[in-house]
């Protein structure tokens, strides 16, 4: 309560309410528009922020983040086709039940489902981080290093088609962030003589050309498949109390589900989704209805992948270690604002960090009133051509990268970053390793270095403590999984 | 990694027995393997089935477009690269209704410019020939 009140009084500021509204209005379209997603739309509001005051600031990321999530279940209802990769299991139920002219009940559960969810997960990291942020405060290098390693391997290892290429993914963007000077000595490294690669790469013209220009060189190449538009018009519908009371279980072990799932580094809202949406045909009551339009399958859905946003926030809030792209990129954005996330934000900045859980409960609450009152005019947003999308995509990806630190050469460093993530996507590597690689490179490096110099050179010292211990043996165990896996498949086929 | 066992490295880090090539040394070593191991993989696993030649050629000359544009945001300026931008890209990827084209290049980049340098105070690159655009 000591931080609650001054927290609540920033959030009133007329600033934040206005960068809340235009961060979930943004954020929603986005999210509609397929195969956009949370990390477009945070990178076209990216240079909307620079002018902005620190809360402002933050209170615009936080809510492009949980909208956009919540936009691509309205694309997946109306045209089967999920605005983001975590819609996709909305899809299963929500588009039937548009097929039977009940378009407008089907957003009407997945809003309020999302919500829901988003609250529920906003009350866990309400609870969580600050124990997670105070355990963390008693970490040494070597703690904090095992902690690193381990969640790159997790990043790595969800990699859906290699682990391989996930390392080495996780390894192009650890060694991005080397460049530069070190973190110890202070010596500029791979400099080639560029002036400007002294500082080493700017983060974010790196993130954005990742992710927002390799999505329009995808799209040019044809990987992506187009999409049938509609041109219905539906409304909104709220579904009766005795509906709701029916379903009340599904509704919060899937906002569980999705709570937990978020807080795994690599994760992210479409596994959650798809956990949960297993978890319902499992032991759901009206199970056998499942996938012909019943409302459980889209509450699971939605449930889940928005209570994701608030279980990601937790590891990246109190750790400073971002579980996906998204955070990612809002955790450079708040550096940008002067915001250092991870265990001393706690205890330095208590009152921003209060400020963050308002603002995110005003998100989720802004979200049902857009939900329900931009409907029709969220599925108008689905004529609008795909090209001229992508192009104002790379106008504000250019804006973007530029506007960070006022340089022409980020423009190039950008490019060449679309261009890498391009080939990268193109030959079947994840793209998400670079980025947590590159953001938690100097940190990982940093503190193997540290821990190296209080040992005197000791390599043993990473091995005394038993959380260290414990956390390789998980990377080990992570790492290992694909060939145990593959042996204990074997043993049951030759049974 | 052969840079960096080369001469101007050496004497960095004086006083770290670890120096500043030592982490760049162990991320190059790992990516060394699994490079070879993806290497390996891919020659005896077939290469990624994708996109036909001719949305290859679209996507290189997208990619083309919006290098130029990158070069050109510095050389005229961001109104008018961004222009450029707009009206090539949207083209080339297929959008073809004149009218609608030629309104969004002039609206949307003007807007864009307009909303930076007046609402949100933030210097966008300028043309040679005009003070403010």
């Amino acid at each position: 309560m000591e931080f609650f009140l001054p927290a609540v009084e920033l959030v009133a500021q007329p600033s934040v309410l206005l960068a809340i509204l235009f961060g979930t209005v943004i954020g929603t379209i986005v999210g509609v528009l397929p195969g956009l997603g949370p990390v477009v739309a945070i990178t076209v509001c990216l240079p909307f922020t620079f002018s902005m005051g620190q809360i402002p600031a933050i209170a615009l990321m936080l809510s492009v983040y949980c909208t956009s999530t919540y936009g691509g279940s309205i694309s997946a209802v109306l045209i089967n086709t999920p605005g983001t990769p975590a819609s996709a299991a909305t899809c299963l139920d929500g588009f039937p039940m548009t097929k039977r002219g009940k378009a407008d009940r089907a957003l009407g559960w997945v809003t309020i489902a999302s919500v829901i969810g988003g609250l529920f997960s906003v009350v866990v990291l309400i609870f969580a981080a600050p124990q997670l942020a105070a355990i963390a405060l008693k970490f040494g290098p070597q703690e904090t290093f095992a902690l690193i390693v381990l969640a790159m391997t997790c990043m790595a290892a969800v990699s859906r088609e290699s682990m391989v290429k996930g390392l080495l993914a996780g390894m192009i963007g650890l060694f991005l962030s080397v460049f530069g000077p070190d973190p110890i000595t202070g010596d500029i490294r791979f400099s080639f003589g560029i002036f400007q690669l002294t500082a080493g790469f700017s983060l974010l013209p790196v993130l954005v050309g990742i992710f927002a220009f390799s999505e329009v060189f995808v799209r040019a190449a044809g990987l992506h498949p187009a999409v049938d538009v509609s041109q219905m018009r539906v409304g909104f519908s709220v579904p009766p109390w005795a509906e709701w009371r029916i379903r009340l279980g599904v509704l919060f072990k899937s906002s569980a589900i999705g709570s937990f799932v978020g807080t795994l580094p690599g994760t992210g809202a479409a596994v959650a989704s798809f956990m949960s949406y297993a978890e319902a045909k499992r032991s759901s009551p009206r199970r056998e209805n499942l996938g012909k339009g019943e409302p459980d399958g889209l509450i699971a859905s939605e449930a889940a992948n928005n209570a994701v946003t608030g279980g990601a926030l937790v590891p990246t809030l109190a750790l400073g270690i971002p579980g996906d792209p998204v955070t990612a990129i809002m955790m450079s954005t708040f550096i940008i604002h002067g915001v250092a996330v991870g265990v001393r934000l706690f205890v330095d900045s208590p009152v921003i960090v209060y400020t963050m859980f308002v603002s995110l409960i005003l998100v989720n609450v802004l979200m049902l009133v857009i939900g329900a009152f931009g409907a029709q005019f969220f599925t108008r947003l689905l004529r609008v051509p795909e090209p001229l999308l992508m192009s104002m995509v790379v106008i504000l990806t250019f804006v973007g990268s530029y506007a960070v630190r006022n340089s022409e050469f980020d423009l190039l460093v950008t490019f060449v970053a679309g261009i890498l993530g391009f080939a990268m996507r193109r030959n079947g590597f994840p793209t998400a390793p670079v980025v947590i690689g590159l953001v938690l490179g100097p940190r990982l490096e940093e503190n193997l270095r540290m821990g190296l110099v209080l040992s005197d050179g000791n390599f043993g010292t990473f091995f005394e403590s038993p959380l260290v211990v414990f956390l390789f043996v998980l990377t080990a165990a992570l790492l290992g999984w694909p060939v145990i896996r593959a042996r204990i498949s074997g043993l049951f086929k030759k049974k | 990694m052969g840079a960096t066992f080369d001469e101007q490295y050496t004497s960095l880090g004086i006083g770290d027995d670890h120096g500043p090539m030592f982490f760049p040394r162990i991320l190059l070593g790992i990516w060394l393997l699994l490079a070879t191991s993806v290497l390996v993989h891919g020659f005896f696993g077939g290469t990624p089935g994708g996109s036909g030649r001719g949305q290859i050629v679209r996507a290189v000359i997208v990619i083309a477009t919006v290098g130029l544009t990158a070069y050109l945001i510095t050389v005229i300026g961001f109104l008018f690269a961004s222009a450029f931008c707009l009206f090539s890209v949207s083209y080339l990827l297929g959008y073809r209704n004149p009218i609608s084209l030629m309104v969004t290049t002039i609206i949307f980049p003007i807007a864009v410019w307009w909303i930076f340098a007046n609402v949100l105070l933030i210097t966008l690159p300028t043309s040679p020939w005009f003070d403010l655009i």
